[in-house]
């Protein structure tokens, strides 16, 4: 079933549009959630929020892209799981993002807003060859091990590390030169 | 306002759908990405041999071009453009659409076969790269198959191959061409690797490799190099040119790259062959990762195998047409010149200049390559100083010296600079974990695991004297360049899973081992490397007598025994020792298994007629006792007898198979099921040319003087025969992620149905045995799964909707 189908469903109210999205995205929410939560219990918590979210809000939301739609909500859900519990839970997402935020030298800015950050962002990805934005993607969106991440694209870890060492410092020079690192 | 974890959590959440999505697993984008990283290095190749490709053309039989209709649109933000070209052979015509996205840089080509004339079918094989005009296409006209290269810009057609591989159809099926890549220089030879699977009902693919050189201008086929290459199998096989060649010389070589077939438990080796036209020359290559191709440099000088060193860094070599071997940095840029065979290098340090003399064994591996013969030190005023050099290499081309008291230094023999780590805040760099169990008796220093030009610096933390050696633990990484001085950020979050326990014995030789959890938390076998004594030769493990007892927490260095108990930082989990009597094929044998967490770590016989072959889950092993297998399961005393028997019915070498039983097979009294992963042959969790047969096979205990006699513990049964075997289809399961008692696999493999291949945790086959049953479960039911076997027997699964 395509996107549209199933959120006509939502639009319709039909339960349906869950059970499609489930079996369409079920998966994919539940790598999201794990990645980040490392619990089957709390990754399949996190998918149930997802669908419940996504039932919320289509309508009036309608989104183009199910899938990463879904996997926002997903990612939230897991990352809102893993700060309201213990430091031991959080520590994979923490040491993940601090991985990202210790390659900016000073981060004291003008922030603006986070919509304007994260444009920042998806220009910065898009100017990177595809399997460095992938593996930028994997490991700051999905928060994959690096292991996992050479797994995936066929590559050495070390490749992998080296890669992000060197695409973290060039962010740290595209949010300087964008304004956000003084 | 600072970017904090919420902030940039938030942020990195509204990124593009678009690039959440192409990272997603499954996706095309990123499928698309790793052949892009494989092809793309090959399809430059193709761009400098274009100009040559088309003299080709013209050398050999060539149809007229038939003008191509071009189309170019914009589609989300992308380029494409699309080539219609029809050709004809033989009379038969047909259109072939080439069609090539451009995105931030990379062109996407596919190929698809558009309309053909009745009774000519025609399937799209292979490109020679995404940016190739030409491809080759493998035809069929009136039954007869043959390959030919087409020209989606010109039309033009050149079926020299068809002539050629006439004079060797019955050595291969054209039709099961698995990796075809080629070169067409100014001399006309091609190279063209084959690889075929046996084919049939199953689908357990074995890979012959045979290349072949044709030199189109004559239509020579040089066979005599299918031949000896036909005897290796392998699978990742890709053939490139390694000389450009010109008009007036013409390149002639090519090399051969592809990975062996394995057994199940064994990295599968990589091979490397030089190719010149009918002549060749093999070289094994103990590189643990794949080999590729990388874009051709220095005007065809550089050759484009590379592979990534052993130890994990970001360095790759190449072999140079020459066959010498060159250090290429990530980029693929070539590093360094070539070490000479010795030097002597000068240093300043302060007011003291320091002499090395050196050699340099370009044989040897990295770290041990380079032997300081003479080390001076001298003072402005004349005095000798006191030189101290730990390690008499970081690699190729760097070696870490100290003169008197002072802090050790990095030396660059070629370029004679110095590198001094006076800067470092190590003290930073320790974990806090780490931190407080050592109690803070540490003494950060620096050591170093290394290749030339980028280093891998580890930080070594002293923990304590025990036993008159000093123990310490290397719990920090991070990444130096020797050339820029340029030091990149460390890496401490591997340290608690996967730290290295350094002994240094009170005789001074450094002991290193490894205590490393894999992904799901099994503590494998440390592994155990002895490194230089200070100041003398270096160590190897083959000098010295090493022995470590994980159960006992000791190791054993010659003669001397250390107590490692106190350097545990981590919990190793439950170690268990189990020792079970068994009377085998007339041979009585106490098997001792040493297991930890309940998964084994050894497993010893006090029998050498008793062979143990390999470790099952749990604490079954299997053995070998005069030409019979058993099954012995060490925890309980109960044996499983005739298992040539299966394997001889199932035609399968112990060697290749994983075998797993449930934990307390011995219930199922007179029948036990069995499951058999019958390999995949390279290890490889994503080649699916390479699926495992798994096999559900129920033994019955057939003892007809006492039939439903319950086994004894101890006591032989006289055999137990297969009783079923069901063949489970399509099940990537990679015995490397089998687990102790659930005997599940983790497993990649391909739906079918929607096309989506699911990877790693995104799917748990579970072959759950209990009882009398073996049930295949799983968590999806979108799922390739033929057949689910019960108590009630084997019952196919119906094709999801």
């Amino acid at each position: 079933m395509t996107d549209g189908q199933i959120i006509e469903l939502f639009r319709q109210r039909s339960e349906n549009a869950v059970d499609e999205t489930e079996k369409k995205y079920g998966r994919l929410f539940y790598s999201v959630a794990y990645n980040i939560v490392r619990s089957h219990e709390d990754a399949e918590e996190c998918v149930n929020d997802t669908l419940m979210r996504l039932w919320q809000s289509i309508p009036p939301a309608d989104p183009t892209d199910l899938g990463a739609y879904g996997c926002r909500i997903a990612r939230n859900a897991a990352l809102n799981r893993v700060k309201a519990a213990g430091a031991e839970k959080r520590a994979h997402a923490a040491e993940i993002t601090d991985e990202l935020l210790d390659s900016i030298p000073s981060n004291d800015s003008d922030l603006g807003d986070v919509a304007a950050l994260s444009a920042s962002i998806t220009r910065f990805l898009s100017s990177e060859r595809p399997e460095r934005r992938i593996m930028f993607v994997r490991r700051y969106f999905y928060m994959d091990k690096t292991r996992e991440i050479a797994k995936l694209l066929h590559v050495p870890e070390a490749t992998v590390r080296m890669s992000l060492h060197r695409m973290k410092k060039r962010f740290a020079a595209f949010l300087k030169k964008e304004g956000y690192i003084i | 306002m600072r970017i904090d974890f919420d902030i940039m959590n938030s942020a990195m959440n509204d990124i593009s759908d678009r690039l959440i999505t192409e990272a997603a697993p499954g996706s095309g984008e990123l499928k698309n990405s790793i052949i892009r990283r494989i092809t793309t290095a090959a399809a430059s190749f193709v761009i400098i041999c274009l100009g040559a490709i088309f003299a080709i053309f013209a050398a050999g039989r060539t149809t007229p071009p038939i003008t191509p209709a071009a189309t170019a649109s914009a589609q989300d933000g992308l380029e494409v453009k699309s080539v219609r070209t029809d050709f004809e052979v033989d009379g038969n015509r047909f259109t072939l659409e080439y069609t090539e996205r451009a995105e931030a840089g990379n062109e996407i080509g596919s190929v698809k076969i558009i309309s053909a004339a009745p009774g000519c079918e025609a399937e799209f094989v292979d490109t020679a790269g995404v940016y190739a005009d030409v491809m080759m296409v493998e035809m069929k006209i009136d039954g007869v198959e043959f390959a030919i290269l087409c020209n989606i810009k010109t039309g033009e057609v050149n079926d020299f191959m068809r002539e050629a591989l006439k004079t060797n159809e019955s050595d291969f099926d054209i039709s099961e061409i698995g990796t075809v890549t080629w070169r067409i220089d100014g001399s006309g030879i091609v190279f063209a690797a084959l690889a075929t699977k046996t084919n049939g009902s199953t689908r357990v693919y074995s890979d012959l490799l045979q290349l072949w050189a044709f030199e189109t201008s004559k239509g020579k086929l040089y066979d005599s190099m299918a031949s000896a290459f036909s005897n290796y199998s392998g699978s990742n096989l890709t053939v490139f040119p390694l000389d450009k060649g010109t008009a007036g010389d013409p390149g002639r070589s090519a090399a051969v790259i592809w990975r062996e077939a394995t057994s199940n438990n064994d990295e599968p080796t990589n091979y490397l062959a030089y190719a010149e036209e009918a002549s060749y020359a093999f070289s094994t290559l103990v590189f643990e990762t794949k080999l590729f191709a990388a874009p051709p440099r220095g005007e065809g000088k550089y050759a484009t195998v590379i592979a990534e060193f052993p130890g994990g860094t970001a360095e790759y070599m190449a072999m140079l047409a020459t066959g010498e071997i060159m250090v290429l940095n990530e980029d693929y840029e070539d590093t360094e010149p070539l070490m000479p065979q010795s030097g002597e290098s000068e240093f300043k340090l302060g007011a003291v200049t320091v002499t090395v003399s050196w050699e340099y064994d370009e044989t040897k591996d990295a770290g041990e390559c380079v032997t300081v013969t003479e080390a001076h030190a001298r003072g402005e005023d004349g005095a000798e100083h006191e030189v101290r050099i730990p390690y008499k290499t970081l690699g190729a081309r760097n070696i870490m010296l100290a003169v008197d008291d002072e802090s050790y230094v990095v030396c660059d023999l070629l370029a004679n600079e110095v590198t001094r780590f006076d800067d470092f805040d190590t003290e930073k760099l320790v974990p806090d974990e780490i931190r407080q169990k050592i109690d803070g008796k540490y003494t950060p220093k620096l050591t170093f695991i290394s290749w030339s030009g980028v280093m891998y610096i580890g930080l070594e933390a002293e923990i304590g004297t025990f036993d008159g050696a000093q123990h310490g633990i290397l719990c920090g990484e991070w990444t130096f360049n020797s050339r820029t001085g340029e030091l990149d950020g460390g890496t401490l979050t591997n340290s608690i899973e996967s730290a290295e326990f350094m002994l240094t014995t009170p005789d001074g030789v450094h002991l290193i081992w490894e205590n490393k959890k894999d992904g799901i938390g099994v503590l494998q076998t440390p592994e155990i490397r002895a490194l230089q004594a200070a100041g003398e030769s270096y160590v190897t493990e083959d000098e010295h007598d090493i022995n470590y007892n994980l159960f006992d927490k000791t190791i054993t260095l010659d003669d001397v025994t250390y107590d490692l108990s106190h350097v545990a930082l981590w919990d190793l989990g439950e170690f268990e020792k189990d020792t079970a009597r068994f009377r085998l094929n007339g041979y009585d044998a106490t098997l001792t298994m040493y297991s930890q967490n309940g998964m084994a770590l050894s497993c010893d016989s006090d029998n050498d007629d008793v062979h143990v072959f390999g470790e099952l889950g749990g604490k079954n092993v299997l053995t070998y006792v005069n030409g019979e297998y058993f099954i012995c399961d060490v925890g309980s005393g109960y044996s499983v007898a005739g298992l040539r028997r299966v394997f001889d019915e199932l035609d399968l070498s112990p060697s290749s198979c994983t075998l797993a039983l449930p934990d307390k097979w011995y219930s199922a009294k007179t029948t036990a099921p069995l499951v058999i992963c019958a390999g995949n042959p390279t290890g490889n969790l994503t080649d699916d040319l390479n699926m495992p047969l798994m096999y559900v096979v129920m033994l019955r205990h057939e003892d007809a003087a006492a039939p439903g006699k319950e086994p004894v513990p101890g006591e032989e049964i006289e055999e137990y025969v297969p009783l079923h075997t069901y063949i489970i289809e399509e099940i990537h399961a990679d015995p490397r992620y089998s687990e102790y008692n659930g005997i599940s696999y983790t497993a990649e493999f391909r739906d079918n149905y929607s096309g989506t291949t699911y990877v790693g945790s995104d799917i748990v086959i579970t072959v759950s045995l209990a009882e009398h049953s073996a049930d295949i479960l799983s968590d999806n039911n979108v799922t390739t799964v033929k057949y689910i076997y019960t108590s009630a027997g084997l019952e196919e699964l119906d094709p999801p909707a």
